[in-house]
């Protein structure tokens, strides 16, 4: 595995990213060009955030900007692997989890989206 | 000092200082629960804080230098040891003292206070906060930030950071974290400002935040917490609800309001929404007005306060039903009295309606006074009853400072303290309980060297326990003594000329020999008993309480004292019935069952006083024979079997009447001594009815027959 924050399996039909180590402020800026780049194949995407080791708030941003990039581009996109406490804390302190996504998630596959609250 | 504060001060006081010696001595036996020393600690604050509040300066400059101590035992910095509880005792007695000396102008003993102050200043470590220094701080220095407890408040904050925030190293999860910690928190991150990749500058922040915040803290808790971003967010506080006006519904606002009130949305746009039949935040993201994350997060709000509210409403409840009003105990006896005096006419009402049968109308209106008595009655004497453990917390001291006197060790353990009595019961119990456990210590338990040398553990137990049996109250003094010596008893009673020498007596007819007046076999007087007067006296408390003891001992093993005592003095239930023209009244509790009486069963028995209960022989008591009533009786006689002592025995009446409310009556001075009665009672045509004093009524007729 590289040392790079975003490693982005390319299939036939779906396009597999996935992040390392901590998607915070610092690496930010790569790990946005590295999902631009895997939007730009032009794929599904799946994003896979096991590996990820902390998140802060431009991490949430860039999942919901990464969601709308891909409605805005007709592509289907979902986030994996949002279970560790390290993710699931920050999620839950920033106050994203919700009942039903934005005004753009017509087709109900927000990223935050959950049964419960 | 005539204020009504003042004096709500000095009754505060002393019930704060007989929970303090609760506590300490709770604390003696647990010296490592930090709970019990929390508690002391808060007892030593509030008593510190009103008295200065009320003016007993004294009393506030000594008890800050107490609570200083505790501050250092709270912290874990000095341990709880005796000394510290034998000092936070004198400590607390000074404190009464100095309250009681408010009272009656007598100048406190101010070198006692400094002796106990100079006691706590030695158990403090040198490098620990000096309580000397400490006091010129004055009482009432607390830091700023206490909270006001029982009055949550729920804001609504709005934070909008500034979009560089992170770039200047602003973290605003730091700050949400701080705010959870403030109180139940709702936090919805709004999302709607985020731009697509292309567009994003991944570093700006794109978020704000609508938050709905209950806490206790105040305003300015959170103000503090966006204390260092102030200046380049968008910051507002509005308070939404408020436990201080519980008046306020279940219900928050409608989604409407709220959106309205957070400026999400215009009063126009309100009004032409509201006017169709659909949900309104699904209208309002229809109409583009509002996105869906600030619809979710007045509705995370309207969730957030409802549920505030509803765990507020059983608190609020519980706290209006703990609030009590203090009201003097003479109130109460009047009112007692009074209620005593309206059962006596309601009956007479009653009687007059039965009579007056025809008036259907009199009879419904007796009856609603009636029900509307008994309820009342019921009422008045419930507002009488108290827990008994306030009276087993003083015996806690009692025992610990009179063992400490005597160089014995004995753990008192008590059991039942909730259970409720009247409380002119509750007061006249207090000094018979004394004069027994003072007896326990210093007859009963025996020195350590003593036990140990019989085997027994060093330390002797007095256990106290209360429960309630039928309408009576069982309170048992047991201990691990030494137990009663029927012999040494015995030779005592004859020397006292209590009984014949060669008298032939049960061990349970010793064991009562100790309340003989002035029987007492203690060689030598001490300061604790031995001075004859005792039991005797407790004897005669018991028995003025319609109470009775029973006594069970083991030599070497220990003593147990039970007292059985009914729970109001004020009135009973019971039965009337009637011999000739007199009526009398037994109390319901000790009657089993009432049967007839024919001349035939009567000549069956030959003579002998007893009959057939379904195969049990019972005796009975003609009471037409014993009050010498004359006249010839019924030709059907009624039985009323009552129970006494485990043992069924039958009074013999002309006619059972039925059930009485009897309001007691003493009787006259002159008739204190009549046999055989224990009281009397007004009833509904205004004549007297005796009351039966049913167990003495059995004794006379059992040492007849012996």
């Amino acid at each position: 595995m590289d040392e790079s924050a975003v490693h982005i399996v390319e299939n036939p039909t779906v396009t597999v990213v996935s992040i390392n180590g901590p998607m915070t402020i610092d690496r930010i800026a790569e790990i946005r060009d590295g999902m631009l780049q895997a939007f730009g194949l032009g794929n599904e995407v799946r994003l896979s955030m096991a590996a990820v080791t902390e998140v802060d708030l431009t991490g949430l941003q860039l999942l919901c900007s990464s969601h709308r990039t891909a409605i805005a581009r007709g592509l289907a996109f979902s986030v994996q692997d949002t279970d560790a406490e390290a993710l699931s804390s920050v999620i839950e302190l920033a106050g994203m989890w919700r009942y039903n996504g934005c005004a753009q998630d017509t087709a109900g596959s927000c990223v935050w989206k959950r049964e419960v609250i | 000092m005539n204020d009504k504060f003042v004096d709500a001060f000095k009754d505060e006081a002393r019930e704060l200082l007989g929970e303090l010696e609760d506590s300490l001595l709770e604390m003696e036996e647990n010296p490592d629960d930090l709970g019990i020393v929390g508690r002391v600690f808060r007892t030593m604050h509030t008593i510190k804080g009103s008295g200065a509040m009320f003016g007993f300066d004294d009393i506030a400059s000594f008890t800050h230098n107490v609570e200083t101590v505790y501050d250092l035992v709270r912290n874990g910095e000095l341990p709880v040891s005796l000394e510290l509880v034998s000092l936070s005792l004198s400590a607390r007695d000074r404190i009464l003292a100095m309250l009681e000396a408010a009272e009656s102008g007598v100048a406190v003993d101010k070198e006692a206070n400094e002796q106990v102050i100079a006691g706590f200043q030695k158990l403090v470590p040198s490098g620990s906060a000096n309580p000397g220094a400490d006091l010129q701080k004055g009482a009432g220095s607390d830091s700023g930030r206490e909270s006001l407890p029982g009055r949550e408040v729920t804001y609504r904050i709005r934070f909008r950071p500034d979009p560089a925030i992170f770039c200047s190293g602003g973290r605003p999860l730091g700050l949400l974290r701080e705010l959870q910690e403030l109180g139940l928190c709702t936090i919805v991150g709004h999302t709607s400002e985020i731009q697509p990749l292309d567009l994003l500058e991944p570093e700006k922040c794109y978020f704000y935040w609508d938050i709905v915040l209950t806490t206790a803290q105040g305003e300015n808790a959170i103000r503090d917490v966006f204390i260092f971003v102030v200046d380049d967010c968008d910051i507002s506080i509005t308070v939404i609800d408020d436990s201080s006006h519980p008046e306020e519904g279940g219900d928050h606002k409608k989604v409407g309001e709220i959106l309205l009130e957070r400026g999400d949305i215009t009063k126009e746009q309100l009004d032409t929404l509201l006017g169709q039949q659909k949900r309104f935040g699904q209208l309002a993201v229809e109409a583009g007005i509002v996105d869906h994350d600030t619809v979710a997060s007045a509705l995370l709000e309207q969730k957030h306060v409802k549920e505030v509210r509803q765990e507020r409403q059983p608190q609020t409840q519980t706290q209006e039903s703990a609030s009590s009003i203090r009201v003097t105990a003479e109130k109460l006896d009047v009112l007692v009295n009074l209620v005593g005096e309206l059962v006596t006419v309601q009956a007479r009402l009653s009687l007059v309606a039965q009579e007056l049968r025809k008036h259907t109308e009199l009879v419904s209106v007796a009856e609603e006074v009636e029900r509307l008595t008994n309820d009342l009655r019921d009422n008045a004497m419930d507002i009488r009853m108290l827990p008994i453990g306030a009276t087993f917390t003083k015996f806690k001291r009692l025992v610990r400072d009179l063992s400490g006197e005597l160089g014995k060790v004995i753990e008192l353990s008590t059991e039942g303290a909730e259970t409720e009595l009247d409380k002119t019961v509750i007061e006249k119990l207090n000094d018979p309980l004394v004069h027994i456990i003072r007896n326990s210590i210093d007859h009963g338990v025996e020195t350590p060297a003593d036990r140990e040398a019989k085997g027994k553990p060093r330390a002797g137990t007095i256990h106290l326990s209360a429960v309630h049996s039928g309408d009576s109250v069982l309170i048992s003094i047991r201990d691990d003594g030494a137990g009663l010596n029927c012999d040494a008893i015995r030779a005592k009673a004859v020397e006292r000329k209590l009984i014949a020498p060669g008298a032939e007596l049960s061990d349970k007819e010793i064991w009562g020999l100790i309340f003989a007046p002035g029987f007492s076999t203690a060689g030598k007087v001490t300061s604790v008993s031995g001075r004859g007067v005792g039991m005797d006296v407790v004897k005669q408390a018991i028995d003025s309480l319609r109470g009775s003891i029973d006594v069970q001992s083991e030599l070497g093993k220990g003593t147990t004292i039970t007292l059985k005592i009914p729970l109001t003095l004020a009135i009973i239930e019971s039965l009337l019935v009637r011999i000739g023209a007199d009526r009398f009244v037994m109390p319901l509790a000790m009657v089993d069952e009432c049967i007839e009486l024919s001349q035939t069963e009567i000549k069956r028995s030959h003579g002998r006083e007893i009959l057939l209960v379904r195969g049990q022989v019972v005796p009975y008591v003609p009471l037409r024979k014993r009050f010498h009533i004359e006249g010839s009786p019924p030709a059907i006689q009624q039985v009323v079997i009552c129970k006494v002592d485990g043992k069924s025995v039958g009074l013999l009446v002309d006619k059972v009447i039925g059930e009485h409310q009897t309001v007691i009556k003493s009787l006259g001075r002159m008739y204190q001594q009549a046999d055989g009665v224990a009281g009397a009672t007004i009833l509904g045509d205004g004549s007297v009815a005796l009351i039966l004093d049913i167990p003495s009524i059995i004794q006379a007729a059992e040492l007849e027959v012996a």
